[in-house]
């Protein structure tokens, strides 16, 4: 089957050891660069016809091996880069990466700066379109009080950035008791107060099961401010939609929440 | 003035925080503080805005007034004294349970305090001492503040304030002095300048004294001698600044104590009226926030009403150069006026905020603060206004044709950055990217560049993109032409409209050609 066309295609785990594992993997095998596709296997995919498909098998090793030689051999901006990149909703990001990869043990830490090259420019607008998006829920997401002193909070992001956020609201909420939900992926961070915080899945149904809502009036408080903050003689919704999308918008209070 | 008691904190957050919604500065920017144990809160030097009310403007702290009742009687100010409003204030204990609470569920970035004045400057001052320090040391907030220093109150208060909040900022209110006369006639330009030029000190002497430390404090790596050299000195150094805490400590504790048997020195030296005050709290509470924070850490602002007196642009950015250069300022905000008082010095009521006017000025800001501008380079004497339907940036390079077009390839940066079209980024974008390849217009267009008006400006290995007449004529009316629609719809916005029951706002769109074509072929 192997004849001169054929082409190989890496399917790995939609993580960033998964990604990792898979340019380990296909770069070990030594069957060229131009041969080699990375690729998240999704569902609605047909398959192509001369090409071979290996399953990767994650493995935790192999990914800090490539992100020991990311950090060695080409620098630490690249490896964020990665980092993130991988953490995009984005489907062709494993394999860009390892186009990326390519050119970063090629060239070394000149490539993150190579902004002419398509690969490069691309991996940086993924890099930056995750790091946006964190900055952006922790602006947005809002928390909940529930009984018990328990701070709860609903969030649909694109791209997977629960940890950025996570981590910016430990280092903020330290003495807090949190629970931070993606929605989208049922993956939620939990932070007991003063201690170190985690990742468990959770679904959307289960919280809402667990925590029922109740009257909270800084809730109101926060509506009263947030109307009366407003100059009514510069309303301007097209400006107020733009600087916060109207996703931005599923859970947060002062828009008037689809769930109570 | 109508005084009301017994307000819930709901009515009095309404009433508080739409008397503050008129001034601009809201920005969390400037700081940088990552959490600690045992403390609620962090602040992000970029700034971190939580919210846009529906006049598009960020909401990043909880602005509010600490009461809006107010000795002065300045024309332009809702809060003026002869104005027939319900009056309120808060305590100390609501404000910082407000805060706390809003910034637990993620509300807010922190607190932004003003204040009416109250009795005195220093009376008003002390309030929000007493606010502050509250917050600071029983509520352990470690989250941002932007404080108003209040012109005439006690620069030793001020000062206290200052080791408490991260921005401090004392409102211009006016562009020029004279128009300060005719509308606030209580205030005065001097009154004004004079704390922010303390503020200024405040924060440069601050910087300095952490810079000599840092030079104190440095190891160094060499001969024995130089190494023991080192650490002698480190050690005498904490020994000063451990005195230093000491001394400025015991300093306001002999002030407390003087304040307790009523004596007339210290800090209470100022008259404070009959108004029974209490007296300030010992700088030393449980987390020495006032001793071991810097002197206003993010910098000081201020901002100036716009249109509401008869300056030109060319004066107000002025001001703004001079305020800038001479007193070290973060920001300069502008506010367009919003007629909200019926008064024959001012503009009538009704009449629509300048708001293309602020946004220009706004531009001519960024110009001054990032792009290497002066402020003589956009407008002059005889050119006191800034142009209707181009930006400054624009407007600027078409009267300096001489200096264009730019060549992407070779320019130095200083050169791109003054391209319209071409911002910041992707200047440094264009300046990183063409040490390894030749830039193109395509590339330019993915770095961020605003090719439909840097086009006219810039050459790409010696070719522009479209053949240009580099002419003036010519460019003002090819750029003018996609900016026309735009900047009168700016215009527009402040169109005030009567609400209808029936015709509201446009929530409910007109059917569009596509739509009536659905429902005709059934598909609706």
């Amino acid at each position: 089957m192997s004849s001169n066309n054929t082409t190989y295609t890496y399917q790995c785990e939609d993580s960033t050891d998964g990604i990792l594992t898979a340019v380990y993997d296909a770069w070990a095998s030594r069957r060229g660069h131009s041969r080699i596709k990375l690729q998240i296997p999704r569902e609605a995919d047909t398959m192509e016809l001369f090409s071979e498909y290996i399953p990767v098998q994650t493995d935790a090793e192999k990914a800090e091996k490539v992100r020991c030689s990311i950090l060695k051999k080409i620098s630490t901006e690249a490896w964020e880069m990665v980092f993130r990149a991988s953490l995009s909703n984005q489907d062709e990001k494993a394999d860009l990466i390892y186009r990326f990869l390519i050119g970063g043990f090629y060239y070394g830490a000149p490539v993150t700066k190579m902004m002419a090259e398509p690969v490069v420019m691309r991996m940086t607008e993924l890099a930056r379109s995750v790091s946006n998006e964190a900055h952006e829920w922790k602006q947005f997401i809002r928390f909940d009080e529930q009984a018990g002193r328990i701070l709860f909070a609903r969030f649909r992001p694109k791209n997977n950035v629960i940890l950025s956020v996570s981590a910016h609201f430990a280092d903020r909420l330290s003495g807090e008791n949190f629970l931070i939900l993606d929605t989208g992926r049922s993956i939620a961070a939990v932070h007991p107060a003063g201690q170190n915080w985690y990742l468990t899945s959770l679904s959307e149904a289960d919280a809402n099961a667990a925590f029922s809502s109740q009257p909270d009036e800084y809730r109101d408080l926060w509506k009263t401010f947030f109307d009366s903050i407003a100059i009514r003689e510069r309303t301007n919704p097209k400006l107020q939609q733009n600087m916060m999308p109207l996703r931005y918008r599923e859970y947060a209070v002062e828009f008037g929440e689809r769930f109570r | 003035m109508l005084i009301q008691e017994n307000l819930t904190l709901q009515q009095k957050l309404e009433i508080l925080s739409d008397a503050a919604k008129y001034d601009v500065a809201c920005t969390s920017s400037g700081a940088d503080r990552r959490g600690k144990k045992g403390t609620t809160g962090s602040a992000v030097s970029c700034g971190i805005c939580h919210s846009f009310a529906a006049d598009g403007r960020c909401i990043s702290l909880l602005k509010i007034l600490l009461t809006n009742e107010c000795i002065y009687d300045c024309r332009y100010c809702v809060n003026r004294i002869s104005n027939d409003t319900v009056r309120t204030s808060f305590t100390p204990e609501e404000i910082c349970t407000l805060t706390m609470e809003f910034y637990r569920r993620n509300y807010i970035e922190g607190l932004f305090l003003s204040s009416g004045i109250l009795h005195t400057p220093n009376y008003t001052m002390e309030q929000i001492y007493q606010s502050l320090f509250l917050l600071r040391e029983k509520y352990r907030f470690w989250g941002y503040i932007h404080v108003k220093a209040i012109p005439g109150a006690d620069p030793e208060l001020i000062a206290r304030v200052g080791h408490l909040a991260d921005r401090m900022s004392i409102n211009l209110e006016l562009p020029t002095g004279d128009g300060l006369k005719k509308l606030a006639p209580a205030k005065t330009r001097e009154r004004i300048l004079t704390p922010m030029r303390q503020i200024q000190k405040g924060i440069r002497q601050d910087q300095y004294m952490v810079e000599e430390r840092k030079r104190e404090k440095k190891i160094y790596l060499g001969s024995g001698a130089s190494v023991s050299g080192g650490r002698s000195h480190t050690a005498a150094q904490s020994d000063a600044s451990s005195v230093k805490i000491s001394s400025k400590a015991g300093l306001a504790e002999t002030k407390i104590s003087a304040a307790g048997t009523a004596s007339p020195s210290g800090i209470r030296k100022y008259d404070s009226g009959n108004t029974g005050t209490a007296s300030l709290p010992s700088a030393r509470g449980a987390l020495h926030y006032e001793q071991k924070s810097r002197f206003v850490p993010a910098g000081q602002s201020t901002q100036m009403i716009i249109g509401a007196t008869p300056e030109t642009d060319h004066q107000i950015l002025q001001v703004t150069e001079a305020l800038y250069q001479k007193f070290d300022l973060k920001r300069v905000f502008f506010s367009a006026y919003t007629a909200v008082n019926d008064d024959s010095e001012l503009p009538a009521l009704g009449t629509k905020p300048p708001l293309l006017r602020e946004h220009r000025l706004y531009q001519a800001d960024w110009l001054l603060r990032f792009y290497g501008f002066e402020a003589s380079e956009l407008l002059t004497e005889e050119r006191p206004y800034f142009h209707q339907e181009l930006d400054p940036k624009c407007d600027w390079a078409i009267r300096h044709l001489e200096n264009f077009p730019v060549e992407i390839n070779r320019a130095d940066y200083t050169q791109i950055l003054r391209v319209p079209g071409i911002g910041v980024k992707s200047a440094r974008r264009i300046v990183q990217a063409r040490r390894s390849a030749k830039l193109d217009f395509p590339d330019l267009k993915k770095f961020g560049v605003v090719l439909k008006r840097a086009a006219y400006f810039i050459t790409c290995n010696g070719k522009m993109m479209n053949p240009t007449k580099i002419e003036e004529e010519y460019l003002t009316h090819m750029l003018t032409a996609d900016s026309r629609n735009q900047t009168r719809q700016l215009a527009d916005q402040s169109e005030f409209r009567q609400l209808s029951l029936f015709d509201d706002f446009a929530l409910t769109p007109q059917p569009s050609a596509a739509d009536n074509m659905k429902s005709l072929t059934g598909q609706m």
